[in-house]
């Protein structure tokens, strides 16, 4: 059994060794993406703390057979959006996201000569629109599902694979030009 | 940095893959085993002992299913929501107003099917029977200050008396009433736009759309029409009401009506179209009286053989020319 699924049910018969549990597990992973979605430490501790408050409360409607993962992904990630609206709604019009350091282009000298394959792609990454970006990382490094990231990014698993490989496909045409030019 | 060993793409990457068969699998796998290289930067981010173990802390003294523990957790979760009052109560008065004018704005609409007639009861107990094919209109604020009725058709009205004065409008007519019983008939064709009212019983007064000042006041048994190039109606002429109301109980009857009309009468009873071939007939005028269970055919007869006329049968009705 999934151990997710396990976890889902003794939730649902409200032991609290199940959510430390579920937050040992899951929260590194979800700490960096909450990072990543509000660029702010504190927020993000905040956030993640309050997904699994407000997993704890909603435990009596939690279903096994759905990923408690893709739950726990999608409440960091509104949270984690409200942040963003009340500190621009708040504070000054500082745009949170185009705080957001620019995606540095190297020049084409400097990738020529220094750059690794690796921090290119890095930078193709980052080229992505945001949302793109989001699902093509939910995808390849946080190894979410298609469904999952659906239910994460209000999305339909069909958009999903479209975002997933219109990343690949923008990646793959970076690669061959590099390939043209460097060989 | 916990990434699940990807051995190649997602699921539905293949599917996607088979649908675009311009674009190489292989090359896509090499890009997405690639990408592992470039992990996002915060995957650095290493994530603070402390503060994980104050959230530890935090997460196992969570309440359970005490409804003041979780309703002090949910208080503290909804103050951080900031929800703009304000504005919701706004946008639910805005709301509330535009649904209530446009409630009050929609007209109430009665529309009788070819072959029907239907007696419908107003709010203010008036009752008003619809001939086929004919359209009532009145607003949801009908009694209140006024009470009129738009009509396309021919209808019956059983006006009930009361000092609110009720209108019946049509294209071409306004018929302003206290307490009374009428008909109206306005079937529209071509240039042969009329507005017919016998009155049966009490008073009315009759107006052009286009001018309510020159109006006539009908007694009972009299009738008066409205062109719609006129601008005021006819001088009212004693007539027998009971032609006219034939409808009322299934009959087909018309004193000296215009071909065009009878043609238009007969297009709403039977839901069949009837078309004039030619012209020649558009001004002449016809009585013609039927029994309840007329057919089409029993209709075209009677109108046929006075005119000497033929008719033939199209996809939808009849088209009547004359003999050759």
């Amino acid at each position: 059994m999934d151990p997710f699924a396990a976890w889902s049910t003794r939730l649902r018969a409200s032991d609290a060794h199940a959510c430390t549990e579920v937050f040992d597990a899951l929260h590194p992973s979800l700490l960096r993406y909450a990072l990543r979605l509000t660029q702010d430490e504190d927020a993000a501790y905040d956030v993640v703390q309050e997904a699994f408050i407000t997993l704890w409360e909603r435990r009596h409607t939690l279903d096994p057979n759905r990923s408690l993962k893709a739950l726990l992904y999608r409440i960091v990630h509104n949270r984690s959006l409200n942040h963003l609206r009340m500190k621009k709604h708040a504070a000054t019009r500082t745009d949170a996201l185009a705080q957001q350091p620019p995606a540095s282009v190297p020049s084409p000298e400097e990738t020529y000569e220094t750059a690794h394959l690796s921090v290119l792609l890095r930078t193709w990454i980052d080229e992505l629109a945001p949302r793109r970006r989001e699902a093509f990382q939910l995808s390849r490094f946080e190894g979410l599902s298609h469904d999952e990231i659906a239910q994460v990014m209000n999305l339909t698993p069909r958009t999903v694979t479209n975002h997933i490989m219109l990343a690949l496909q923008h990646l793959r045409n970076r690669l061959r030009t590099f390939e043209a030019n460097g060989a | 940095m916990p990434t699940t060993p990807n051995p190649g793409l997602p699921p539905e990457a293949y599917d996607w893959l088979a649908a675009h068969p311009d674009a190489d699998p292989a090359e896509f796998e090499r890009v997405w085993h690639l990408a592992e290289q470039a992990p996002p930067p915060d995957v650095a981010f290493v994530p603070d002992p402390d503060r994980v173990a104050a959230i530890r802390t935090r997460l196992a003294v969570l309440p359970q299913a005490t409804d003041a523990g979780r309703k002090k957790a949910t208080d503290r979760l909804s103050r951080r929501r900031s929800v703009r009052w304000p504005y919701v109560l706004t946008a639910c008065v805005a709301l509330f107003v535009a649904v209530g004018m446009g409630w009050a704005m929609v007209p109430i609409t009665v529309t009788v099917p070819p072959g029907f007639t239907e007696t419908q009861v107003l709010p203010d107990g008036s009752t008003v029977t619809l001939n086929s094919g004919a359209t009532l209109q009145y607003r949801r604020t009908f009694g209140w200050r006024t009470r009129t009725v738009h009509l396309d058709g021919e209808a019956f009205f059983d006006v009930t008396s009361q000092a609110t004065p009720f209108d019946v409008q049509t294209p071409q007519a306004t018929v302003t009433v206290l307490g009374t019983q009428f008909n109206v008939r306005t079937w529209e064709r071509a240039s042969q736009g009329e507005t017919v009212v016998v009155l049966v019983e009490g008073s009315i007064r009759l107006a052009a759309a286009r001018n309510a000042n020159a109006s006539v006041t009908l007694a009972p048994g009299e009738t008066a029409r409205v062109h719609q190039d006129a601008a005021q109606p006819t001088m009212p002429e004693a007539v027998q009401p009971e032609p006219f109301l034939r409808w009322k109980t299934g009959g087909f009857a018309f004193d000296n009506e215009s071909v065009p009309a009878l043609l238009d009468a007969a297009e709403r009873r039977f839901g069949l179209s009837m078309r004039l071939a030619d012209t020649r007939f558009v001004n002449t005028r016809l009585s013609l009286f039927l029994n309840a269970d007329a057919s089409p055919d029993a209709f075209l007869e009677a109108l046929c053989t006075p005119l000497d006329c033929t008719y033939h049968a199209t996809n939808d009705g009849f088209v009547i020319s004359a003999t050759p």
